[in-house]
């Protein structure tokens, strides 16, 4: 046995060397070991007499020859039980849990991010010197990581593991990053109770039962004040016929709610006005409602008679645009509703605002990527089988990539088939 | 004449590998299951077969991995237990 190499075939093809000078058994658990510890014994030999020892060659060796025994293949390398968290709040950093593992040794491992900041982002790369498993509770995703995170938003987290010959296996998994003290984004986040943040903490219940949404004004009153919104009327108290507004806002909240982008903003302020006239045109109307951000602080208002596009309008603006996602090409533009058949709340057609020149300017020039961004939020909620006919005869125009990335990225997939929330 | 020489020749040649194979053997057979160190050429290792004598170049972990799932011989536990407790 002196100077053979041993695989042990009931123990995963371990290999054991027996050095003929001491015939002491070495272990030789990676080919990456093997390699230092028989270079460890090694006898130094000139060229000249090394020359006088014929080369062998591994064709010349029948595998497994004096065996009867089958040798060890090598598999690719693999994960076992491997997962990470599914969301995250920055600056909150992720650990992976599993195992990584190799029958004849892993050579590195590596993480790579696609996400807001790009595709494909090499995180790190690390050796690891052969061994035949690496538990990947070592290994986190940092929320806040500059270089590939620190965004809200979708990411793709792919762990890639390279065993000593080469081979390599690969998982992804997806996270969704948001900023902290987001209420609204189904997480409970530190701070976060029943009393301020319900929406997360739970208390649909208030105001859908049984698949039916309350009609109690209380309910909402509630609601609003379990998740720290103050409501102002601006005519005084708020009255039994403010009751649709304030369940067109909480069902947005709701259908948004796991929307994959996370909230930019979230109001704190939520202000019903009655005034008789939105302004001059469509646009003008959903500007005249309100939407100031200053700071963390955010008034939403909702404007007769269009409020209820008004609300959706404004809401688009609370979801991350720009900041936070790589929208699709020309996102500017054209603007999606210069086409598109639209009414407001009484039934009454606005399209005619559209047709307007002056107006025509305003709805079909280059919007501000965020204004945008909140009408094309607008009528996918509110006016689905419209934009779905405005992009039928082409599947591959910019609006049906706008329908499709608002599908995809904020509703989770749910489509719209009236123009009531 | 020519084809005497030709006869010579081929004695020599064989004499000659009648020497040198022996030898070349021999010293193949003192080294056999070492591992070694070619000094003149930045210490790159070798590995001496001890079935055929033979030398395996074990340049990296890749080479280092074929030789052992080519050249090694296949122990049952049993047998393996069997070996000592010379076990590093």
């Amino acid at each position: 046995m002196a100077g053979r190499i041993l695989l042990k075939v009931e123990d995963l093809g371990r290999a054991v060397y027996v050095n003929p000078v001491d015939l002491k058994l070495y272990q030789l658990n990676s080919p990456i070991e093997a390699y230092n510890i028989l270079k460890k014994f090694g006898l130094g030999i000139t060229d000249i007499n090394l020359n006088k020892i014929t080369n062998g060659t591994m064709l010349s060796v029948k595998k497994g020859a004096e065996s009867s025994h089958s040798v060890a293949v090598d598999n690719p390398p693999s994960f076992q039980s491997a997962s990470l968290q599914s969301s995250v709040t920055i600056p909150t950093q992720i650990k992976f849990s599993g195992i990584a593992t190799d029958d004849i040794g892993l050579q590195d491992i590596t993480m790579k991010v696609s996400g807001p900041r790009g595709s494909d982002i090499t995180a790190f790369t690390q050796s690891l010197n052969g061994v035949t498993s690496k538990n990947l509770n070592e290994y986190y995703f940092d929320s806040a990581h500059s270089t590939y995170a620190n965004q809200a938003g979708s990411y793709t987290v792919t762990l890639i593991i390279k065993d000593t010959n080469n081979q390599t296996k690969s998982q992804g998994f997806t996270v969704s990053v948001v900023k902290s003290g987001q209420c609204g984004n189904g997480i409970v986040e530190e701070g976060e109770t029943s009393e301020n943040c319900c929406i997360d903490v739970g208390c649909y219940e208030i105001v859908y039962n049984n698949g039916v949404w309350s009609t109690s004004k209380e309910d909402y009153l509630i609601w609003f004040s379990r998740n720290n919104i103050t409501l102002i009327e601006e005519k005084g108290t708020i009255t039994q016929e403010t009751i649709d507004r304030l369940s067109s806002f909480v069902k947005l909240f709701y259908l948004t709610k796991d929307n994959k982008i996370g909230f930019r903003h979230r109001p704190n302020e939520f202000k019903l006005s009655f005034a008789s006239s939105g302004g001059g045109g469509l646009y003008g109307v959903s500007q005249s409602a309100s939407c100031l951000i200053i700071e963390d602080t955010l008034a939403f208002g909702a404007l007769a008679p269009t409020w209820e596009n008004s609300l959706a309008h404004e809401f688009g603006h609370m979801i991350s645009t720009a900041e936070t996602v790589q929208l699709p090409e020309s996102w500017k533009l054209p603007a999606v509703s210069c086409n598109v058949p639209m009414t407001d709340e009484k039934g009454e057609d606005l399209t005619e605002l559209c047709q307007d020149e002056s107006c025509f300017t305003g709805c079909c020039g280059i919007l501000p990527r965020t204004e945008d961004f909140a009408e094309v939020f607008r009528m996918y909620s509110l006016h689905g089988p419209e934009f779905r006919q405005e992009i039928v005869s082409d599947p591959n125009s910019i609006l049906a990539k706008k329908y499709k990335w608002m599908q995809e990225n904020i509703f989770n997939g749910k489509e719209f088939t009236s123009s009531k929330l | 004449m020519k084809k005497n020489n030709l006869i010579y020749s081929l004695l020599i040649l064989g004499a000659l590998l009648f020497v040198v194979t022996p030898a070349k053997s021999a010293f193949s057979d003192s080294l056999k299951g070492r591992i070694l160190l070619q000094v003149q050429q930045r210490g790159e290792a070798w590995y001496v077969n001890p079935v055929d004598g033979k030398k395996y170049y074990l340049g990296r972990p890749e080479d280092t991995y074929q030789v052992m799932r080519n050249l090694s011989l296949g122990i049952s536990n049993k047998d393996f237990n069997n070996l000592g407790s010379n076990k590093i």
